[in-house]
């Protein structure tokens, strides 16, 4: 966690220019798919995007959770959690289920389902770019330092500072320190989050815990289950003989 | 809506079936009047079927109430196979009075007499002229005589029905097994077939001594 | 069965017949366009109609491990002739599953990856692992019967031998993985209708199942009673009402088990306002509970309609609609609000899901022409018996004619 990080997205600072939005599609290779670009919406092919909302401009990515839905649900592991936070995907090892989209709290990843070989398409922070040193592409394209870059300590520190030096321009709430668990996005926005439609009212608590409430029964039942029945076997099993014998020698007295 | 409209298309399917069953003249298992609902299996391959419009009495005749409200009796398939295969040779004549408890059927297994008695009070109505010194093959339609009687079928202290006809049918067949156990000469050789988990042969009444089927009629032919 | 016969058109063998043309080619197509050409999936609905089914297709066929425990477990005999047309079902039902979700995947290619890439917190691992064991626990239980068909001997004495670890493994690995297609949607709290969400699912997914499953066998009864006659040389098939009714009784416990439970949870979970709140999820809702729930508890109640084969039917008809609706409100209807876009499946989605359904019932039709499947209830347990009584049986006549 210490030394994780991710980035911390100031609404009040975006201007709405679109340079991540750019600067995305050029890191990772991605078409157009739209001439606007306030316009377009996440997809296969987009990974971020700016929305306009009044006056106010924001973005929607991958949040990188901390404990995140998709790599709980992944059952080849072809999603899991890069050394720097980041989710990152492995298409080698997917199968295709679509489990991750479905469980995802923040309705993230995407498919490509025009192609025979699709992939899930998301975010990744970038992460070759920062294990090679450099900054996300959308960070280091930000020419108002709306997003910054950072470890996730430092990164918190700042958010929390601003939301303290200026109570009248911040709404107060950090999203994406708690939602879901926590993650490496974090957005401070001078209006309820709801109004700028990222999801609210997600729990606290990581997304993989719901499951593993469930999921750590399991043992119980296997082994007490296995006792249970092996045991019925031999009771009912025992009743029938003693049933059968029974009835054996009362045919004989009755002869 | 997705839910809708693959329930409808299960429901349509099904539906399409019974049309389909309905051209071709036949019918659905669910929904043939006929027989086949409880079924025991007593001698080999043969199996006793419960059908369950019907009542059946304690003096082994099965009731039916039609519905233009006359009563049919016959006798039932334990009646009819108990000690071999079953001879009618009397019915209660067309016009008397029946009441509960008086000789609706006479017959006979070999060269035994047995007497079978009306589960209820009436009138006979018609008799079927058709099972008078036959063997009966299929009990269920053979009926013995048609009554005009104001006694309902459905008392359940009386008359059984369904799962509990089934039960006491079972029951009546493992007793009959002791009976003629208990009235055999030769003991230890029927016994021996039957706690083989064999069945009855078709000519039980042979092996058994002659005053016993006196016993079997107040063991199992009383009300 | 001579060739004429096989040709000789019928209704349902032409309907069959479309039924599966149609099917191939969606499955050609759907192989070489990709799932956005040829589904109505999207990035809001990525799951559709075939997962859906799975559900439908999982819980129907329930019976298999219900009527084995039974039978071997408890060792409740009456309802032998149940367990191999119970089994067959349980295997071709996952069949039709298995098919499905392969058909389903966007890398069907990559379909063994479970077996070498692990993630143990996943529902869909464990999902997959006892699909898997509980397939290969399907076919040993049926393995006896196809070695019995082709003499081969041997092989039996073995599965005999560990036939009761086998069902006990069968029914633990059902218990697990009936109750986990309801854990998948333990992580959507958010997204899936309230109505629906719970974190009983599991416990309300596998005790329908076992009611449905077994509504399932007593309908199939009636089919197979329809289908395979005595004129066409089957025996056995006619319907058995007691067993039929001792099935219908246990339907009703774990009807109103279930209902107990849903009721525990709408108060427990102060879910009770939701249900005053006019939605097409509050209508579904009351129809599931109505059809699948209250209607044939309600005619299970009447001894007089648990035994009359007519009522029997439709209940079992019931029973089964109320599991398709559920299963089908959880994986789709529940989802549709929160992914704001009503999701219809398209024209591939539904011949390929109806293809498979036909080439399940082709297959049950071919296997039980082949194989004992329906056996009377005396003849599993005591051929032996049976061999020698009937030996002395004809002693016994021949002596006294």
């Amino acid at each position: 966690m210490l030394n994780e990080t991710g980035i911390l997205f100031d609404v009040t600072l975006c201007e709405g220019c679109g340079a991540c939005y750019d600067m995305c599609k050029e890191v990772n290779n991605l078409p157009e798919t739209n001439d606007d670009y306030l316009k377009d919406h996440l997809s296969d092919n987009t990974f971020t995007v700016v929305e306009e909302y009044g006056e106010i401009y924001t973005r929607k990515l991958c949040m990188h959770c901390n404990e995140p839905a998709c790599v709980s649900v992944c059952l080849v592991g072809a999603i899991k959690k890069s050394s720097t936070g980041a989710v990152v995907y492995d298409a080698d090892k997917c199968i295709g289920c679509r489990y991750c989209m479905q469980a995802c709290p923040h309705s993230i990843p995407r498919y490509e389902w025009g192609t025979t070989k699709p992939r899930i398409r998301k975010c990744n922070l970038c992460d070759d770019r920062v294990k090679a040193g450099k900054l996300p592409g959308c960070v280091e394209a930000c020419p108002t330092e709306a997003a910054i870059f950072g470890k996730m300590d430092e990164l918190i520190e700042i958010a929390k500072n601003r939301l303290k030096s200026d109570p009248d321009k911040y709404y107060q709430h950090i999203y994406g320190l708690e939602e879901a668990g926590g993650g490496h996005v974090l957005i401070i926005s001078p209006v309820p989050f709801e109004q700028l439609g990222y999801v609210s009212k997600l729990t606290s608590e990581p997304m993989p815990e719901f499951t593993m409430r469930a999921m750590e029964k399991i043992p119980s039942v296997a082994i007490g289950g296995g006792l249970f029945l092996s045991a019925m076997f031999w009771l009912t099993k025992r009743k029938n003989e003693l049933a059968k014998e029974k009835k054996s020698t009362n045919g004989k007295e009755n002869i | 809506m997705v839910a809708i409209f693959v329930l409808a298309l299960f429901l349509f399917i099904l539906l399409v079936d019974l049309i389909v069953l309905r051209i071709q003249g036949k019918s659905h298992p669910a929904f043939e009047p006929a027989l086949s609902q409880y079924d025991y299996l007593v001698h080999d391959g043969n199996v006793i079927h419960i059908p369950s419009n019907l009542f059946f009495s304690k003096g082994h005749t099965w009731l039916k109430k039609n519905k233009n409200g006359l009563m049919e009796i016959g006798i039932d398939p334990f009646g009819s196979t108990a000690l071999g295969t079953l001879s009618i040779l009397k019915c209660a004549e067309v016009g008397e009075e029946l009441k509960r408890g008086g000789m609706i059927f006479e017959g006979s297994y070999g060269n035994k007499t047995v007497k079978f008695l009306s589960p209820v009070n009436g009138i006979v109505k018609s008799v079927n002229p058709g099972i008078i010194g036959k063997k009966i093959s299929n009990p269920y339609e053979s009926w013995g005589v048609q009554l005009v009687s104001n006694d309902s079928p459905e008392n359940r202290d009386l008359f059984f029905s369904g799962s509990d006809a089934l039960n006491w049918i079972k029951n009546e067949f493992s007793k009959l097994k002791y009976f003629i156990d208990d009235n055999s000469p030769i003991v230890e050789f029927v016994g021996e077939t039957m706690y083989d988990g064999g069945s009855l042969s078709n000519d039980v009444v042979s092996l058994l001594l002659d005053q016993s089927i006196n016993d079997f009629e107040k063991e199992f032919l009383s009300l | 069965m001579k060739i004429n016969d096989i040709l000789k058109p019928t209704f349902w063998k032409v309907v069959s017949v479309i039924i599966v043309t149609m099917g191939l080619f969606s499955t050609y197509y759907r192989f070489s366009l990709g799932l956005g050409l040829t589904t109505n999936l999207h990035d809001s609905v990525p799951w559709g109609l075939w997962i859906g089914f799975d559900f439908i297709g999982v819980g129907l066929a329930a019976a298999g491990f219900t009527i084995a425990a039974t039978v071997h477990i408890f060792h409740i005999h009456k309802y032998e002739p149940l367990v191999r047309p119970a089994i067959l079902t349980a295997f071709l039902g996952y069949s039709v599953v298995v098919c499905l979700l392969v058909v389903d995947l966007g890398r069907p290619e990559n379909f063994w990856h479970p077996l070498v890439m692990w993630n143990i917190h996943s529902v869909m691992f464990e999902i997959t692992w006892c699909l898997i064991c509980y397939t290969t626990v399907l076919i040993l239980e049926f393995a006896p019967v196809v070695l019995e068909k082709f003499k081969i001997k041997a092989p039996i004495k073995y599965l005999k031998i560990i036939s009761i670890p086998v069902v006990i493994a069968g029914v633990i690995f059902s218990t697990l993985h009936q109750s986990s297609f309801g854990s998948l949607y333990l992580i959507v709290p958010g997204k899936l209708h309230p109505l629906w969400y719970s974190s009983l699912l599991p416990v309300h997914f596998y005790i329908s199942c076992i009611a449905a499953g077994l509504s399932m066998i007593i309908f199939e009864s009636f089919l197979i009673a329809r289908a395979f006659t005595k004129k066409d040389g089957f025996h056995h098939t006619e319907l058995k009402m007691d067993i039929l009714s001792g099935a219908s009784f246990a339907v009703l416990i774990a009807l109103i088990a279930g209902f107990l439970l849903k009721i525990y949870d709408f108060i427990d979970n102060g879910k009770l306002p939701l249900l005053t709140v006019p939605s097409t999820e509050t209508y579904l809702f009351y129809l599931e509970i109505l059809i699948g729930t209250l209607v044939p508890i309600f005619l299970l109640s009447y001894k007089k309609l648990i035994e009359d084969k007519k009522w029997m039917y439709l209940t079992s008809i019931c029973v089964i609609s109320g599991l398709v609706l559920n299963r089908l409100n959880v994986s789709i209807t529940g989802l549709a609000a929160s992914s704001g876009v009503n999701y219809f499946p398209s024209f591939d989605e539904i011949s390929i899901t109806m293809m498979l359904v036909v080439l399940a019932i082709f297959a049950f039709r071919l296997i039980a022409k082949n194989f004992a499947v329906f056996v009377s209830n005396e003849s599993e347990n005591s051929v032996n018996e049976n061999g020698t009584a009937k030996s002395k049986q004809i002693i016994l006549s021949e002596r006294y004619e």
